[in-house]
């Protein structure tokens, strides 16, 4: 940890959160304009269906309604989201508004009018004659050769291309010869996992608000995790030069992954404001929420070759995402889940191939982890059985395989590698077990009713996604700062705050670089036309990109603030330190100057006005690194199982905000217990989602988190973030379900490879043991 | 609820809502003849009552009002409310079978009483009349040494019960004289099913574990139990023989603490 | 469209308002109040976001029809601080690290505030109960349980195990 820091590795309360104690800050759903139109969306009923006819005369004339938009009033060219990429390799296969209904809720037409009430009368009003089409909603049928085809065809740089058995994309990588490999191997597992489609759940409804401004341009406040990429695909979509776009940052009330894009409903809100030049808002409901976002599930198989004392020697990783009916990030996740399979552990030979598929269910996109939850479920539960298997004791396993310092790492595909610098997963495995009392734990078992076992598993997650060649995604980030006459700091960065106290830890950042108070740094308001770009605020990047970028601009002030420090205090500003608002010479504490006064000098003098600036490329994605030790409770006479205590350990480098690192870590924790235990969203055979309210729709309460929850960080520091710091917000989740899962195995004997391992599963699981 | 049918589109032929609840049926009072709790009385209210806490005898009540969670539905919803929702998933209709309830209600044709238990028909049905409205629920007083108990399982706290049972035991010289065995949640028919197979089994028997257990087996294997999303039958066949034999332990614990 | 007006006690304030037919009181709170404090998470009274405070008990507004709260008094987020001066649970929330994006907050406080009304030495346990329909999913509940045992322990009632 990083010795003689003031604000950097101090808990803060969060800057905004008086606001939200006291219900004043503002959210997009809190935003009421006069004049407001609002706005709700037609959707299929059907799974996959063609409009044949659509008549949106009646609803059009309803008092009330402002405008009905169908297919034929959006842009015909498919599109794919390509902000964050080559626009060459996007694949192209949706319209804002479709003539052909590829999921159940899949986007008809949509509504503009004065109130709810009478967007819902207008909805029923709007005449369509469907043509239903065979459909497929799992990736079995999906791939088999005669199945019904979710796309003809989609658009790739220019081209049209088809996709072979609903098949949408490929990602492979080889190093070595697995099968030569599996030859030298003494010991061969092998096992296949299914993972589940959680929702993110966020609480607050997904929603965008546009509002046209007299001069043409317009204004777009929204749940979303870029302005810059939101701006973008507004403009491009709907053929707008950039500067039209205002895209405001605004407090977001929960996201984990699911607005990394820019959705549907985005430009559709856009073109009715433009088209009716009032102010609209379009939220969905939670009911469309449940549909419009969720975890891609994923069916991994996994083959491992071992020597008999335990060193791996060969993996083979065979990977089928269902992406729904549209590619919304499936090929990203696809490609993202090389990293997550070669990254855990070393290996002379490595094969991964991964498919995206389609199905005409609706599409899943990004969430926390994005397909490194999935990759952990398998890898560890496989570890956890070969250890078994060979007689090895499971963390001794880890310990003598996994990829450490100076190790070679990959994150979001093939082209994303870094060498590991800070690492302290052995400290993590040894503490933990410590903790937990593992060496003991085949004690806690009992032949009772109640049966309970302790389980662990580790994991990680990159921070960005930058390596140390280009990788091929779009990564920067930038800030400006000032420093105003009352040594208060201003700060200019697009990133955005879903909750994880992103803002707050750049104020600390600028702070202690400064030498201020983080109540002296005052985030600015930023939006499209201020604040630098940064591609979105996700894979973990938000302190160790965004934070790195907010250093750069402070340190870039620092220099004009010490120059002419310098000048008054007499002194070359390499003697000059900054401390509690004020520049001191070094070892002569008596000879000092406010930072206000240094301001205001400048100002008098016409030296000039304190101002940094930064742009930031990370030339790597600095590997977090987590473990979960969990104990539960098993009842055997109804299969329910019960986390009664977890031990979180993490790797974060130096944390910006310890109790920030360890809000990340609960909360993933609850998410986790939830995927292993009960979240699903889940269909019937007619593709209707079947659990679109939170009395169908299971996820944990304060009733049902653990009693016990231990968090603790390693010592660490890595060189290469903002003040020695890494990312936390993914690795928090990643492995928590599948030491859930390993600790059900250890207190029943039982492996469940297919989550969500529900109270059912567990008494037939049970039964069948017996 | 009122929300939850509209979402559903269950209100779209209704074009005037009364709203009773100042006509003060809100209370809880008890005579001879037994408890009589108005139906606009809220779950909190009730679980608060001093007679509904006042003998076990009551126990199925009290447990099933706690188990609505969470306590911002208790302080709203109303025992008239859930008895006529005819939603045998939630809790208290099973509860109230189990200890024998009668139901008065009024309408412009006047005043009738029914047994609770004929008052449920099927999803969503149930006896009410045109013109009729649910006034008050009664609980006859139950002979001394009588028990009842209440227990569900479900996923999360604030879920509906993937399987709920009801019952009631009054004991005669640690015989059972009398029994009732209700499923509520997660049987087939959609209202609270008796498993009276099983009731007969305890009847005249002593209050013994064995006895328990055999009816715990009688009623888990004479019900039909519901396949839907959130559990099959089979499971819940098997985690009925639990419940009950639970509920079954937990009245005959409670009839001998009962005085009367 | 016909409306009726109700009078509803807001935070100590009385206000007349127009109200649609069944219209819930998130909604007049929210749209015609401009009380945007009190939040609205989802349709079917599951989440908690709206959780106000009427008649002394916490309540969702989402589920609740306006014309039901009349004669009633209710409060919701805006009216717990005092005097500018925060409430303890606010404090503690702030403090602890209760927040995180903070919109099952003011749902979350105005519960925890119920139930210290009614239970000033709670138990964890009673804190888990009175929170089970506040839905939460960034801070996995842990520091919101902790923060309203602080404020419970800090408003005079003395620590419950």
């Amino acid at each position: 940890m990083e010795k003689g820091l003031s604000v950097v590795g101090k808990d803060v309360p969060k800057i905004e959160a008086v606001g939200k104690a006291t219900g004043t800050l503002r959210y997009t759903s809190d935003i009421f304009f006069p004049n407001m139109l609002y706005a709700k969306i037609l959707r299929s009923p059907y799974a996959h269906a063609r409009v044949k006819r659509i008549d949106t005369s009646k609803a059009q004339k309803l008092q009330g309604v402002k405008s009905v938009l169908t297919f034929k009033d959006v842009p015909q060219e498919p599109y794919g989201l390509d902000d964050l990429g080559d626009p060459a390799n996007a694949i192209r296969d949706k319209h804002i508004l479709e003539e052909t209904a590829r999921y159940v809720g899949d986007r008809i037409a949509v509504v503009a009018a004065n109130d709810i009430e009478t967007c819902q009368k207008a909805l029923e009003m709007i005449d369509v004659e469907y043509e239903e089409l065979p459909a497929v909603f799992e990736v079995g049928e999906a791939l088999k050769s005669g199945a019904p085809r979710v796309h003809d065809y989609y658009v790739m740089g220019g081209r049209r291309i088809e996709p072979r058995n609903n098949i949408a994309t490929v990602t492979t990588h080889v190093e070595g010869d697995v099968e030569k490999g599996f030859t030298d191997s003494e010991y061969i597992f092998e096992g296949e996992y299914r993972t589940s489609s959680p929702q993110q759940v966020p609480l607050e409804r997904t929603v965008v608000v546009c509002r046209p401004e007299a001069d043409g341009r317009l204004s777009v406040w929204s749940t979303n995790q870029s302005i810059h990429g939101l701006r973008y695909t507004i403009c491009n979509l709907l053929g707008l030069p950039f500067s039209k776009v205002r895209a405001n940052r605004i407090f977001i009330g929960g996201a984990f992954g699911s607005y990394i894009h820019t959705r549907f409903d985005e430009p559709m809100c856009a073109l009715l404001a433009l088209k009716t030049r009032l102010p609209v808002k379009l939220q969905l409901s939670r009911a469309e929420v449940f549909t419009s976002a969720r975890r891609y599930p994923a069916i991994l198989k996994v083959k491992m070759g071992f020597k008999r004392d335990g060193t791996l020697v060969s993996q083979k990783y065979d990977v089928t995402y269902d992406i729904g009916g549209y590619d919304v990030l499936g090929a990203w996740v696809v490609s993202a889940t090389t990293g997550w399979t070669y990254s855990m552990y070393r290996s002379p030979h490595f094969s991964y191939e991964g498919r995206g598929v389609y199905t005409n269910t609706p599409p899943p996109c990004a969430f926390r982890g994005f397909g490194n939850p999935q990759a952990n479920f398998a890898i560890e539960s496989a570890m956890d059985q070969v250890a078994e298997e060979l007689g090895v004791d499971p963390i001794d396993l880890r310990l003598k395989n996994y990829r450490r310092k100076g190790d070679l790492v990959l994150a979001q595909g093939p082209k994303v590698k870094h060498y590991i610098e800070s690492c302290e997963v052995e400290y993590l495995l040894r503490k933990g077990a410590e903790i937990i009392g593992w060496a003991g734990r085949d004690g806690v078992k009992s032949a009772g009713k109640i049966r309970r076992g302790i389980g662990m598993a580790r994991g990680w997650h990159a921070s960005s996604c930058s390596g140390f060649e280009p990788s091929g995604i779009a990564d920067t980030g930038g800030a400006f700062i000032k420093v105003n006459d009352d040594s208060t700091v201003s700060l200019v960065t697009a990133l955005a705050d879903a909750g994880q106290g992103e803002l707050t830890a750049l104020a600390q950042i600028a702070a202690e670089t400064l030498g201020v108070g983080v109540d002296d740094v005052i985030v600015s308001d930023a939006d499209t036309d201020n604040a630098p770009y940064d591609a979105v605020t996700h894979a973990s990047r938000g302190i160790y990109v965004g934070g790195g970028a907010v250093k750069l601009a402070a340190e870039d002030a620092k220099k004009s603030l010490l120059d002419w420090a310098g000048k008054i205090l007499e002194a070359s500003p390499e003697d000059l330190e900054l401390k509690d608002r004020r520049v001191f010479v070094k070892g002569a504490p008596s000879k000092s100057v406010s930072i206000a006064q240094v301001a205001a000098s400048a100002r008098i003098n016409n030296w000039g006005t304190i101002v940094g600036k930064s742009s930031y490329a990370a030339s790597g994605f600095a590997p977090h690194f987590t473990v979960k030790f969990i104990e539960v409770e098993v009842n055997t006479e109804t299969g329910q199982v019960r986390v009664v205590r977890a031990i979180c350990g993490a790797d974060v480098g130096q944390p910006i905000s310890p109790m920030g690192v360890e809000g990340q870590l609960h909360g993933g924790l609850a998410q986790g217990i939830g995927f292993a235990l009960m979240e699903n969203v889940s269909f019937d055979d007619s593709g209707n989602t079947t659990n679109t309210d939170f009395l169908n729709y299971k996820l944990l309460t304060a009733m049902e988190v653990p009693e016990k929850v231990e968090v603790f960080l390693a010592p660490s520091r890595e060189r290469t973030g903002p003040f020695g710091a890494k990312g936390i917000g993914e690795s928090a989740l990643n492995d928590v379900a599948t030491a859930v899962v390993n600790a059900i195995a250890h207190a029943t004997g039982v492996r469940f490879k297919e989550l969500p391992v529900t109270a059912e599963k567990v008494l037939k699981g049970l039964r069948e043991r017996a | 609820m009122l929300y939850e049918f509209e979402s559903r589109g269950l209100l779209s032929g209704v074009t005037i809502l009364i709203d009773i609840s100042k006509l003060g049926l809100d209370y809880v009072k008890e005579d001879s003849s037994g408890l009589r709790i108005g139906a606009s009385t809220t779950f909190t209210d009730a679980l608060r009552s001093r007679q509904i806490n006042s003998r076990p005898a009551f126990g199925a009540l009290a447990d099933a009002l706690s188990a609505i969670r969470p306590v911002q539905v208790r302080n709203v919803a109303t025992l008239g409310g859930a008895i006529c929702s005819g939603l045998p998933v939630l809790d208290l209709p099973p509860a109230s079978v189990a200890v024998r309830a009668k139901i008065a209600l009024a309408g412009s044709r006047g005043r009738r009483t029914l047994d609770v238990e004929d008052f449920f028909l099927g999803f969503l049905e149930t006896a009410l009349k045109r013109g009729e409205f649910l006034m008050e629920v009664r609980v006859p007083r139950p002979p001394a040494h009588t028990g009842s108990a209440f227990q569900k399982l479900e996923t999360n706290s604030v879920d509906w019960a993937v399987l709920s049972v009801a019952t009631s035991v009054t004991l005669k010289n640690d015989k059972v004289s009398n029994a009732r065995i209700v499923f509520g949640g997660g049987v087939v028919g959609a209202v609270p099913m008796r498993a009276t197979e099983a009731e007969e089994a305890v009847v005249e028997a002593a209050a013994t574990e064995d006895v328990i257990g055999r009816a715990a087996e009688e009623a888990s294997r004479s019900t039909e139990f519901a396949d839907d999303e959130r559990a099959s039958a089979d499971y819940r066949r098997q985690v009925a023989r639990v419940l009950v034999k639970e509920s079954l332990a937990n009245s005959v614990e409670r009839a001998r603490r009962d005085k009367g | 469209m016909k409306y009726q007006t109700v009078r509803l006690r807001v935070n100590g304030e009385e206000r007349d308002v127009a109200v649609k037919p069944f219209e819930r009181l998130n909604d007049v709170l929210r749209a015609t109040l401009l009380l945007t404090g009190t939040k609205r998470g989802c349709d079917t009274g599951g989440c908690g976001a709206c959780t106000v405070i009427v008649g002394g008990r916490p309540i969702y507004s989402c589920m609740m029809p306006a014309i039901q709260a009349e004669g009633k008094e209710i409060v919701t987020i805006e009216g717990i601080a005092r005097d500018g001066k925060l409430d303890p649970i606010q404090e503690a929330m702030i403090r602890h690290g209760g927040i995180q994006c903070g919109f099952c907050t003011p749902g979350v406080i105005m519960s925890a505030k119920a139930l210290l009304a009614s239970n000033p030495r709670p138990t964890e346990a009673d804190i888990r109960e009175a929170l089970a329909g506040n839905l939460c999913r960034c801070t996995g509940y842990v520091k919101i349980i902790e923060a309203v045992m602080m404020a419970a322990e800090q408003s005079g009632g003395r620590k419950v195990r």
